[in-house]
């Protein structure tokens, strides 16, 4: 009978995994775009952008793991769905982060210099975005839905400055005396940086939702 | 023997119907899968019936005895009003329509005694009260005393699924020993079947109904218990078993349906939220009094159509 209490247990813990290698994908992520910008390595990027698409592969395999358990009768009917929501969209991180990544490493965007510093300034922001992703999921799954609600709203603040320096980016980048086309490709590159920070304030979403609901 | 089909035909739409409030929510929210909720219910209804289920006899000997005629009449009108009525998405009060549908039967032949009514007629009133309150008390406590269900995700989903599972077992448990006498009550009032013998031919032909149509009524008609989250739902059925088990103790057969309005106005004036709008009170007066009327109605009916055929 306490099977589905073990699955639980399981479920718990492979989110918490899942949880572990987005971390390591968002991390590997800012390591490469440094080492594209700041060291001007590319090399080191490639091969960065490589280990970023291994844990990304890896966040994939826990996530299928999680959703095999749930189907198999792990937790209520209703957390079940809330808890496959929230896994995809901690999931969509890693995915946002390797796309990034490839769009940037691949078709060597060449990033005028007047505005890489946002594009750094924006993944510092996604970088302690996800410190704030990380709290919201532990907490939810230890039941502190006040400390859920206050990172998701935290989440909503990153994104918030993440909006700005966008959007700060891109009249910089337009004023620039390049081609337009160049504008284009680089305009590209800013917005899946910035998609990064819009799934996590989807997710943030639905994480306040699920707090919220936790209560009587 | 042919008189048995009215009381397998009654307890089939009792027990079709009975599921949504017994062990939708169970079901709904994943909790237990239906077959293991199915059998689990039929079986502690059979417990319920067999161990407290003859006190309801007592209510119907009161009211009048019948033929085998009659006893078959009045059941076979109960059982086409409660599947009417779960046809019609109405809500379903079994004891409601027996008393009506004795009620018809009596004014059409004689020999109907309106003492009992009274004490039915407080019963009717006191059960979406009584559940109202046995619904309200917990549910104020775990509002006050939130610790009382561990906050981590797993274990508080594991408490609620065992608490569903064993509040399910114990609603069937409590409908089988209310509800019984609804089925087969007015043939062992009369003396053509034992009491423990109605009980068991009750039992069956509720889990008969469990068995074979419940599946449905859940999918098509459902239930608004199913949409309720996992600890309301575990509360409102909590208050419906101790209902109807204070109820089969007392030896009064009541409404199941009823009872679940009652506890869900409760757990809604927890909440402040307004529950008491003019549909619900309509819904309960429609249960006290449209169910006995069209009840009371067909039995009349069809006494009235087997004397001219006679």
């Amino acid at each position: 009978m306490f099977g589905f209490w073990k699955r639980g247990e399981q479920v718990n813990d492979l989110i918490l995994r899942h949880l572990a290698h987005v971390r390591q994908a968002m991390s590997l992520c800012g390591d490469a775009t440094r080492a594209y910008f700041v060291e001007k390595d590319v090399e080191k990027a490639r091969r960065l952008m490589v280990e970023t698409h291994k844990a990304e592969s890896l966040a994939d395999d826990v996530r299928r793991e999680v959703e095999k358990t749930l189907v198999q009768g792990a937790l209520l009917a209703s957390s079940r769905r809330q808890l496959l929501l929230i896994v995809d969209g901690i999931d969509t991180l890693a995915n946002a982060a390797q796309g990034t990544l490839h769009y940037l490493v691949n078709q060597s965007v060449d990033v005028p210099q007047e505005v890489q510093p946002f594009a750094l300034r924006i993944l510092e922001e996604s970088e302690t975005l996800f410190e704030d992703v990380d709290c919201g999921i532990r907490s939810l799954l230890a039941g502190d839905a006040k400390t859920s609600l206050d990172c998701a709203e935290r989440i909503d603040r990153h994104e918030s400055a993440v909006d700005r320096l966008d959007a700060e980016a891109t009249r910089t980048l337009f004023a620039l005396d390049i081609e337009l086309a160049r504008k284009m490709h680089v305009r590209g590159y800013f917005t899946l940086l910035a998609l990064i920070s819009d799934r996590a304030e989807d997710l943030a979403d639905q994480v306040a939702l699920v707090a919220a609901e936790r209560a009587l | 023997m042919w008189t048995i089909t009215a009381v397998v035909f009654m307890g089939w739409a009792l027990g079709a119907d009975a599921a949504a409030s017994v062990f939708g929510p169970a079901v709904g929210s994943g909790a237990m899968r239906f077959w293991t909720a199915a059998v689990l219910a039929s079986l502690l209804i059979l417990v319920g019936a067999m161990t407290v289920g003859s006190r309801g006899f007592e209510v119907y000997e009161a009211l009048g005895s019948q033929t085998l005629l009659s006893a078959f009449l009045v059941t076979l009108a109960a059982g086409l009003t409660v599947a009417l009525m779960s046809v019609l998405g109405l809500p379903v009060s079994s004891a409601q329509a027996v008393v009506g549908a004795i009620l018809g039967v009596g004014f059409v032949s004689g020999g109907v005694s309106v003492a009992p009514l009274a004490k039915i007629g407080v019963s009717w009133v006191l059960t979406p009260i009584g559940a109202l309150v046995a619904a309200y008390v917990p549910y104020k406590l775990l509002v006050l005393f939130p610790q009382a269900l561990p906050s981590r995700l797993v274990s508080r989903t594991g408490v609620i699924r065992v608490g569903l599972v064993l509040v399910t077992g114990y609603s069937a448990y409590a409908f089988g020993a209310n509800n019984v006498a609804n089925v087969t009550g007015v043939f062992v009032s009369s003396g053509l079947l034992s009491p423990g013998m109605g009980a068991l031919i009750g039992a069956f032909a509720i889990g008969l109904g469990i068995l074979t149509f419940s599946r449905r009524v859940i999918e098509t008609v459902g239930s608004h218990l199913v949409s309720l989250d996992a600890v309301t739902a575990l509360i409102v059925i909590l208050a419906e078993a101790i209902t109807l088990n204070v109820y089969a103790v007392i030896g009064v057969p009541v409404s199941a349906s009823q009872a679940v309005v009652g506890a869900v106005v409760g757990i809604g004036l927890v909440k402040g939220v307004k529950t008491i709008d003019g549909r619900v009170l309509l819904r309960v007066l429609f249960g006290w009094v449209g169910t006995p009327t069209i009840a009371g109605l067909l039995s009349a009916g069809l006494v009235l159509g087997v004397r001219l055929v006679a």
